[in-house]
């Protein structure tokens, strides 16, 4: 036992540095960093009758594609207060991408359930991914001619 | 077969007082009665001789000295008697060193590796959002 312990107190210092050394490559491997996109919904000045119309709308859903891939919805298109039409504010998508092009899909339902026969507007707007910490966006939300599912909430 | 079974049970009646002639000598040294015998002065007067009159004390001065060897010797068996390997601080530096030293890695690799994944989002609530969503964002 006394020799297993000279022998540790002897190798200690290149375990130590041993595993300083696997630390420091590990976190050399990569670093993640998070990017932000801070994407302002807005609606097009092409809803017929404004609010009228466009605030028949149920359900938002955003889909991120490209460099990074989620989706997820928006209640009611942020249309809960009349007062914020047609810029109805701002969502932020968080990723680790830094090189790409992300494209942000919204997809504006005004019954449910939220399927084609419902959708009834909606806008893209591609981002380009790069090392900058946040970035700014507008996606606009426009009418697709159709006139969805009113009648069927 | 009959001769046989004597045959066995003699060799288990010699094995048997081989045994206990073995535990006879064994026991002995630690009985009263020896103890009692070494108390005793010898019997015969004849052949005691006190020490101080023995002849045979070497008259060549030299084979009394201390030779190297056993200067070695008497210095390994001092270092071999030493305190158990829990009694030595430098056990307890290096046990402590190791324990202190796993806490420190796992901690720090726990850190390191929440950093490396990109460290805490930032809050979702400045300015006002419709939703965050994404990484690290919950579902």
């Amino acid at each position: 036992m006394t020799r297993v312990v000279r022998r540790l107190s002897r190798r200690l210092p290149s375990v130590s540095l041993a595993l300083a050394l696997a630390v420091m490559a590990f976190g050399a491997s990569g670093c993640e960093t998070y990017h932000y996109y801070d994407m302002d919904v807005t609606f097009s000045p092409d809803w017929v009758g404004g609010l009228n119309s466009a605030g028949g709308a149920t359900l938002c859903k955003v889909i991120v594609s490209g460099a990074d891939s989620h989706d997820f919805n928006l209640k009611n298109c942020g249309l809960t207060d009349g007062t914020k039409y047609p810029d109805v504010g701002t969502f932020e998508f968080a990723t680790f991408a830094d090189s790409g092009t992300l494209t942000f899909t919204i997809n504006a339902y005004n019954g449910s359930p939220p399927g084609p026969d419902c959708l009834f507007g909606g806008g893209t707007t591609n981002m380009t991914a790069s090392s900058q910490v946040t970035q700014m966006g507008t996606i606009t939300v426009a009418p697709n001619g159709q006139p969805g599912c009113p009648n069927n909430p | 077969m009959v001769q046989r079974r004597r045959r066995t049970c003699r060799s288990a009646a010699v094995l048997s007082a081989l045994a206990a002639v073995m535990l006879v000598v064994v026991a002995v040294p630690s009985s009263p009665a020896r103890a009692a015998d070494d108390t005793e002065m010898p019997t015969s007067k004849t052949d005691y001789k006190p020490q101080a009159e023995d002849q045979d004390r070497p008259k060549d001065k030299s084979l009394l000295e201390k030779t190297p060897a056993d200067a070695a010797v008497a210095s390994k068996a001092q270092s071999g008697d030493g305190p158990a390997f829990y009694q030595r601080w430098q056990f307890w530096a290096i046990t402590g060193g190791i324990v202190v030293g796993a806490v420190a890695a796992i901690w720090g690799g726990a850190v390191l590796y929440h950093t490396i994944r990109g460290g805490d989002i930032r809050p979702c609530s400045s300015p006002p959002q419709l939703s965050c969503a994404g990484q690290g964002e919950p579902q």
